[in-house]
C-alpha cells in the first residue's frame, strides 16, 4: 500500500467524512485525510498552501451538491490555482441525473465520475491508480 | 272558304299554346312541366280544330270540326290537374292507376263524340244560326257533353284548390309566380262555369280565348318569372340558413341583407332599420377598421374579439362585383370560433402545465433518489462499523432487523433510482444486436442458480436474427423474465423455461415459455407490468423487474404482452423491431 499520498474530501455530508475514514482505516491507509464541507472551503486551503505538498492531497473526492460552492463551482475556480502538484479529482456523488454525469467527466482534470456508496474497494482502486504514476 | 276574322284569336292562341308546350317540355317535369306542356297541346289541338269549325262555311264541315275539337278537349283539364298535383309536390301518393283512372271519363266523352251521329249522346242537334256577323254552329247538349263540361269544372276546381293551398304555404320570394299560375287555372274554370250556365254569347265557345289569355299568363310565367326555376330560392335559402354569418353591403356601406346567423350574432333584429358600417362597428367593435382596409383586390381575413359579448369572431371581407364587372359593395363572413379558441387556449395552458409539472417531477426523481441514496448509504455503513466495533450487536435481535431493514431500504432506493434513470435520462442509440447471442449470454448468467432450482432452460434462436435494442436494456430484460420464470416455478414440476422467436414484416417476437406459477390474468393483467405489485408471495420480490422491463423495451420502440394460466405456466411476447426507423 502506498501511503505517502493525501486524500481530500469535499462533501457537506459529515456522516460521509466518518465513513471515508473509517474506509481508509480498513484499508490500512496511512496518509493524510482532509475533509472540507463545501468547494470554497477546500479552494482557499488549496490557494494558502499551493506552496505546501505536505497539505495538499494527491486525490480529491468532490460532491456536487453542496452549499456555498457546490462541485462545479470548485472544478471552475479549480484550474486557477496553482498548486505545488495536480490533485487528480473523482467526482462522488448519488446523483442519477445522466446530464449531471455527462457534465462531470466534460471537465479534463476530472478522472471519473463515482457513483456513491463508496466502499473499500473503489477507494483502494483510486490510491492504487495515483500511486502507480 | 272565307276565313273568319274570328278565328285569329284563336289561331294565335293555337300557336301560344304549341309555344309554351316546347318551351315547358324542355324543362322536364321536376315540377309538372311536362304536363303542363301536354295540357297545352290539348288545348292546341282543340283551338287548331275550333278556329277551323269558324271558318268553315257550311254544316257539314262545321260538324266534322266539332268533332275533331274532342281529340283534344277532354284531356286539357286532366293534364292540368295533374301539373298543379305536382307542382304543389302533393303527387307523393298518385299511383300510375290513379293517373290512368283520371283519363277513363275524358276518353269516353271522346268516344261518344266521336261516334255521335250513332247514338246522339254527346250532341242532340246540329244547326247554322247567324249571329249577326257570321253563321255559327248551335247544338242541342247531350249528356256526355255536360258530364265533360262537369267533369273538366270539378277537376279544375281541384287544381285550382291545390295552387291557392300553396299560397299559404310558399316562400314569399315563390308568391308572385304561384299567383300568377293561380289566376290562370282560375280563369279557365270561370269559362266551365259559363259553359255549364250556358251563358255562350254570340254563340262563341270562350275557351279558346280564355286559353289565349290563360297561355298568355303562363309563357309570361315561363320566359320572364321563370315558374320552373327554383335557384334563386335555394340560394336563398342557404343563404338564410347558412352556418356562418353573412352581411352584404352597399358601395355606400349600407347593409343590404344579412342572414340569420349573422343577425343573431350581432343583435341587428333589435334595429329596426338596416343600418351602416358605423352601426354594425358598434355592435362589433373593430370591425370599421377592418372593413376599411379591404379594396377590390385585397381581402381582409382575421379572427375580432368582441368585447361586448366575450366572443372570437372569425372575420372575412372582400368586395364583389356585379355581372358588368362594376365594384358593387362588400361581403362579411362572421363565424362565432370563440368555444374553437377557448378550447386552444385550455390547450396551451394544459401543455404548458404538463411540462412543468414533468420538469419538477424529474427534478424531484433525481432530488428524491439522490438524497435518500446518500443517507441510506451513510446508514448501512455506520451499521457495518459498528458491526466491526461491537460483535456482540450481531446475537442481538433487533440489531439484525435494523440490518436488514437498512438492506432492504437501499434495495428499494436502488430499485427507483433505476426507474427515475430510465423515464428521465434522454433515449440511448439502437444498435443491431444477435438475438441469439444475447439470450445465451443471459442464460450463461443465471444457469448456476436455475440449476440450484431444478430450472432446465432452452432456446432455440437462429443465429442470424438481429435486432434493433439497447445492449444493456436487452441484457436486463431477459435477466428478469428468467429469474422470474425460476422464481415463481411450480414446485414438483419438471420445470423449464423455452426461449423461441418468430417474426413478421417489422417485428422479431420472442417468446419467453415457462410451466410455472401462472397468473391470474384477468384479475392480474393491469397491475402486472404496474410499479411494486406482486402477485406471489417470494422474499424477493420486488415488483419492480416487469415494471422495468416493460419501460425499456417502449424505450426501444416494441412492446410486451402475456399468457398466463394459473397453475400451468406463462408465456411473455416481446415484440422488438427488425429495422432501424
Amino acid at each position: 500500500m502506498n501511503t505517502e499520498l493525501n486524500l481530500a474530501v469535499i462533501d457537506d455530508d459529515l456522516i460521509y467524512h466518518r465513513v471515508v475514514k473509517r474506509l481508509l482505516q480498513t484499508c490500512n491507509y496511512s496518509g493524510k485525510l482532509f475533509t472540507y464541507k463545501n468547494g470554497r472551503e477546500a479552494y482557499e486551503a488549496f490557494s494558502q498552501n499551493s506552496d505546501n505538498p505536505e497539505a495538499l492531497p494527491h486525490i480529491i473526492l468532490l460532491d456536487i451538491n453542496m452549499p456555498v460552492w457546490d462541485g462545479w463551482d470548485f472544478l471552475n475556480e479549480y484550474n486557477k490555482l496553482s498548486l505545488s502538484h495536480k490533485p487528480v479529482i473523482y467526482v462522488v456523488s448519488s446523483t442519477t441525473n445522466p446530464d449531471e454525469i455527462k457534465r462531470a467527466t466534460t471537465y479534463s482534470c476530472v478522472r471519473d465520475f463515482v457513483e456513491k456508496p463508496l466502499n473499500a474497494g473503489k477507494i483502494m482502486e483510486m490510491i492504487a491508480l495515483q500511486g502507480q504514476r | 272558304m272565307f276565313f273568319n276574322l274570328f278565328a285569329v284569336p284563336v289561331f294565335i292562341a293555337v300557336l301560344l299554346g304549341l309555344l309554351v308546350t316546347a318551351k315547358s317540355y324542355t324543362l322536364g317535369n321536376t315540377r309538372g312541366e311536362r304536363y303542363f306542356g301536354l295540357s297545352m297541346a290539348s288545348t292546341s289541338v282543340y283551338g287548331f280544330f275550333y278556329s277551323l269549325e269558324l271558318s268553315s262555311a257550311n254544316l257539314e264541315l262545321m260538324t266534322l270540326f266539332l268533332k275533331l275539337q274532342y281529340l283534344g278537349a277532354p284531356f286539357i283539364i286532366p293534364f292540368l290537374l295533374l301539373f298543379a298535383i305536382r307542382y304543389t309536390n302533393s303527387d307523393r301518393p298518385l299511383s300510375p292507376l290513379k293517373i290512368v283512372s283520371i283519363f277513363i271519363i275524358p276518353l269516353f266523352v271522346m268516344a261518344a263524340v266521336l261516334t255521335n251521329s250513332f247514338h246522339g249522346l254527346a250532341y242532340t242537334s246540329y244547326a247554322t244560326v247567324s249571329n249577326g256577323f257570321f253563321d255559327v254552329l248551335i247544338t242541342g247538349k247531350g249528356p256526355a257533353y255536360q258530364l265533360h263540361v262537369i267533369y273538366s269544372l270539378i277537376l279544375t276546381l281541384i287544381a285550382d284548390i291545390y295552387i291557392f293551398m300553396l299560397l299559404f304555404t310558399v316562400h314569399r320570394y315563390f308568391f308572385w309566380r304561384v299567383f300568377l299560375v293561380f289566376t290562370a287555372i282560375t280563369l279557365t274554370w270561370l269559362v266551365y262555369i259559363l259553359h255549364l250556365l250556358g251563358i255562350i254569347p254570340l254563340g262563341l265557345d270562350a275557351v279558346p280565348f280564355m286559353f289565349l289569355i290563360t297561355g298568355l299568363l303562363f309563357y309570361v310565367g315561363l320566359v320572364k318569372a321563370q315558374f320552373f326555376n327554383v335557384i334563386p330560392a335555394a340560394h336563398r335559402q342557404v343563404f338564410q340558413n347558412l352556418n356562418q354569418g353573412l352581411l352584404v353591403l352597399d358601395n355606400d356601406d349600407r347593409l343590404i341583407s344579412a342572414n340569420n346567423y349573422a343577425e343573431m350574432l350581432l343583435g341587428l333584429r333589435e334595429l329596426s332599420a338596416l343600418p351602416d358600417i358605423r352601426l354594425l362597428d358598434q355592435k362589433l367593435p373593430g370591425l370599421a377598421a377592418f372593413y376599411q382596409d379591404v379594396t377590390e383586390s385585397v381581402p381582409v381575413n382575421t379572427d375580432l374579439f368582441n368585447s361586448l359579448t366575450g366572443q372570437w369572431i372569425e372575420i372575412s371581407i372582400q368586395s364583389f362585383k356585379t355581372s358588368r364587372n362594376q365594384t358593387a359593395g362588400k361581403v362579411i363572413t362572421l363565424r362565432d370560433i370563440t368555444s374553437r379558441r377557448n378550447t386552444e387556449i385550455e390547450r396551451e395552458q394544459l401543455l404548458t402545465l404538463t411540462q412543468s409539472q414533468n420538469e419538477r417531477l424529474q427534478q424531484f426523481a433525481h432530488i428524491a433518489s439522490h438524497n435518500l441514496r446518500s443517507h441510506c448509504t451513510n446508514i448501512s455503513a455506520l451499521i457495518s462499523f459498528l458491526e466491526e466495533d461491537e460483535t456482540s450487536l450481531k446475537d442481538k435481535e433487533d440489531f439484525r432487523y435494523l440490518k436488514t431493514a437498512a438492506y432492504n431500504l437501499q434495495d428499494s432506493i436502488e430499485h427507483l433510482s433505476e426507474v427515475a434513470r430510465l423515464h428521465t435520462s434522454s433515449p440511448l442509440p439502437l444498435q443491431a444486436v444477435s438475438l441469439r447471442l444475447t439470450a445465451e449470454r443471459a442464460i450463461a448468467g443465471i444457469i448456476a442458480i436455475a440449476r440450484s432450482s431444478d430450472v432446465r432452460i432452452s432456446h432455440e434462436i437462429p443465429a442470424n436474427y438481429h435486432i434493433w435494442a439497447i445492449p444493456a436494456y436487452l441484457d436486463s430484460i431477459f435477466l428478469n423474465l428468467l429469474t422470474n420464470g425460476i422464481r415463481y416455478r411450480s414446485p414438483g414440476n419438471d420445470s423449464f423455461i423455452h426461449i423461441s422467436c418468430t417474426e413478421d414484416n417489422d417485428w422479431l417476437i420472442i417468446h419467453v415459455k415457462d410451466n410455472g406459477l401462472g397468473i391470474d390474468l384477468e384479475r392480474n393483467k393491469r397491475k402486472l407490468f404496474g410499479m411494486f405489485n406482486t402477485f406471489h408471495e417470494h422474499p424477493e420480490s420486488r415488483g419492480i423487474g416487469l415494471f422495468m422491463s416493460k419501460a425499456q423495451i417502449e424505450a426501444m420502440g416494441g412492446k410486451i404482452d402475456v399468457e398466463s394460466t394459473p397453475g400451468q405456466g406463462s408465456v411473455f411476447h416481446l415484440w422488438l423491431r427488425k429495422h432501424n426507423k
